[in-house]
């Protein structure tokens, strides 16, 4: 009845869906999909009844033991009946916070926050240890079929700046994936173009210029080892 | 007979979409994700076999009148035709339409191809016969039915498509405040001309009991309805019919002075909207006349979402165990209606509809598997999925 390729994703923030559906859609050239942000869902305010999932790492967090709730592991998720590939997605960054940070008390393994290393590059240092702790949330041991983990180190904003700054000196410098809060960087950037501004992420700037991240996407994996790493997870995924 | 596979190319947000369709099918999505669209196109297409798409006749479907009917979105054909193809299992009718260009006169759309099928003869092939003859904008097929015999399986899926329509019940036209645009009968699109449809169908052979039945078990405080027919002496206009609904909690009173008693009653000006809504998914479903094949455009938002589960399940019972077939498609906002739905019956079917990256509309077919019947046992309802993002259909918010 459709061919359309079902992209679930889990992500920090609304931005980070914004940034990885650019990439999707360069990697897919062409072929038509739909993307739905499963995490996190819009915050309603003060509403005692909101969403019982935070927005941010903590989020994620939730939405990965919901499922192990669900099905014990998630390669058994019924998730799987609504979406040919989940993505999951966390920054790099959170490898430097521990669980109270987030008021986490339930965590699998308490003591596998923080991981972060600090040798970088190369930022697989990092980003291998926290691949393991997200997989750990998910009940698993290794990543399931149709699952491709989205890890940008340090954020994802240095995603964004490959794309939109390729001359940007964090992108020249040779270790943007190294480089602390490259979200300060965008910020940084002439009032009229910035993404970023007074800390918060705006939504409308980044679908504006979402075209062209995607167009600068094989840029993108050029410079961040991680974005290279979730294409190829990805293009490995689709189901022929 | 029912309409098993509707195809659809190039209309509004929908390039491409294939429905195997049931008795009672549901579509869910995120608010102009295209439901609204899947059930004008078969409107377009019902037009067709009445022999005229225009916005007169799309309108008196229940289509919502004007604008653009081609894909708009950045990447679509600029020169695509709709293709509209509505199968069952003896029978096909098929076309493909020129819309008309905004602001060009006149409106009507014209045919490019129309065919008409029984079994594997085509009764009408206007595109290998003498299609560059002949008003463009008028369709043979419908003028061909004259000659051939209303038994025929053929000829009674040309009429069914052509009869239906979209109802979208309004909660002011329901309670007889406003004349409904697209009055009817038995009802009228908007739910106009309830009242004289609820009679008719109380004088039914059994059509009145089912509805009272269903009604009585699933409203609390219902107790009865009925209908007054109000007429002036000497008036020469058509008795006036209004709606009377009693409310069991209602005291009875003695007339003074002699044996009878006063019952107090609702009208439909008063009564709560939602057993209005009762009345016209009842009409739809267990009046004589009502049509075969009908859509239903977001009929439950009068409703507490579990009256609305409630309802469902009388609608899937009136329409399966009818005895000649009956055939609903059905949008809904409303999480709870899933779980009324029998989906292990393969005669409802649920779909899910979504946009894709570039804006086109997908539908698809949710299907139940032995994990989700798991998922049930633990107390997942169907409506939990879906409002957990668990089975698409959602908006990205």
């Amino acid at each position: 009845m459709s061919s359309v390729l079902r992209i679930g994703m889990v992500a920090e923030g609304k931005t980070d869906r914004i940034v990885v559906e650019a990439a999707i859609s360069a990697l897919l050239a062409g072929r038509s999909f739909a993307l739905k942000l499963l995490q996190p869902e819009d915050p309603a305010g003060s509403a005692p009844f909101a969403s019982a999932r935070p927005v941010g790492w903590a989020g994620v967090y939730r939405w990965c033991r919901e499922a192990v709730d669900r099905a014990g592991r998630l390669r058994d998720d019924i998730i799987f009946a609504g979406y040919d590939i989940l993505v999951l997605h966390l920054d790099a960054d959170v490898a430097e916070l521990d669980y109270t940070s987030a008021h986490i008390h339930d965590a699998p393994d308490p003591s596998d926050l923080p991981c972060a290393s600090p040798a970088c590059p190369p930022p697989s240092t990092t980003t291998d240890p926290l691949r393991i702790v997200l997989l750990r949330w998910t009940g698993e041991t290794a990543t399931p079929p149709a699952v491709v983990l989205c890890t940008p180190s340090k954020s994802i904003e240095a995603w964004v700046l490959a794309a939109l700054y390729p001359q940007d000196a964090a992108v020249t410098s040779g270790s943007l994936e190294c480089i602390a809060l490259p979200a300060n960087r965008l910020q940084a950037k002439p009032v009229a173009e910035r993404l970023v501004r007074s800390r918060k992420k705006v939504p409308g700037r980044y679908e504006a210029r979402q075209q062209d991240m995607a167009n600068a996407w094989s840029q993108v994996r050029q410079v961040c080892t991680e974005a290279e790493r979730f294409s190829l997870a990805f293009l490995n995924e689709i189901p022929t | 007979m029912i309409v098993d596979k509707f195809s659809i190319q190039d209309f509004k947000s929908i390039e491409s979409a294939e429905l195997d369709l049931g008795n009672v099918n549901v579509f869910i999505g995120a608010n102009g994700s295209g439901k609204s669209n899947l059930l004008e196109a078969l409107g377009v297409l019902a037009a067709a076999a009445f022999g005229h798409v225009d916005n007169e006749s799309l309108l008196r479907r229940g289509c919502r009148p004007g604008g653009y009917f081609r894909p708009l979105l950045k990447e679509s054909r600029t020169d695509g035709l709709t293709v509209l193809d509505a199968q069952a299992k003896s029978t096909g009718y098929q076309v493909t339409l020129s819309s008309p260009e905004l602001g060009r006169r006149p409106s009507g759309w014209e045919f490019k191809q129309e065919v008409w099928k029984s079994g594997k003869k085509k009764l009408h092939d206007r595109a290998s016969t003498n299609g560059s003859k002949g008003d463009p904008q008028s369709g043979r097929a419908a003028l061909l039915l004259a000659n051939i015999s209303p038994k025929t399986a053929a000829a009674r899926f040309l009429k069914t498509l052509a009869a239906y329509s979209i109802y979208s019940p309004d909660t002011s036209m329901l309670r007889g405040w406003t004349p409904d645009p697209q009055t009817r009968e038995p009802v009228g699109l908007s739910g106009g001309r309830l009242a004289e449809a609820v009679d008719e169908l109380m004088a039914s052979k059994d059509g009145g009991v089912k509805l009272h039945e269903e009604m009585h078990a699933a409203v609390e405080w219902f107790e009865g309805f009925g209908v007054m027919k109000i007429k002036a002496e000497n008036d020469p206009m058509p008795a006036k019919h209004g709606l009377a609904f009693i409310d069991r909690f209602f005291r009875v009173d003695k007339l003074p002075g002699t044996d009878k008693t006063h019952q107090y009653f609702l009208s439909s000006s008063e009564v709560n909207e939602g057993i209005l809504y009762w009345l016209f998914l009842g009409v739809l479903c267990l009046h004589p006349e009502a049509p075969a094949l009908f859509a239903i455009d977001n009929g439950d938002h009068g409703l507490n979402p579990l009256s609305a589960k409630r309802l469902i399940q009388a609608v899937c019972g009136w329409l399966l165990k009818s005895k000649r077939p009956r055939q609903m498609l059905m949008t809904t906002q409303n999480p709870l209606v899933l779980d009324g739905l029998p989906l292990q019956d393969d005669r409802v079917r649920l779909f899910t509809v979504d946009r894709d990256n570039r804006g086109a509309t997908n539908v698809r077919r949710f299907l139940v598997t032995d994990q989700q019947k798991e998922m049930a046992a633990k107390g997942w309802t169907l409506s939990r999925m879906w409002v957990n993002k668990l089975i698409g259909g959602v908006p990205n918010v």
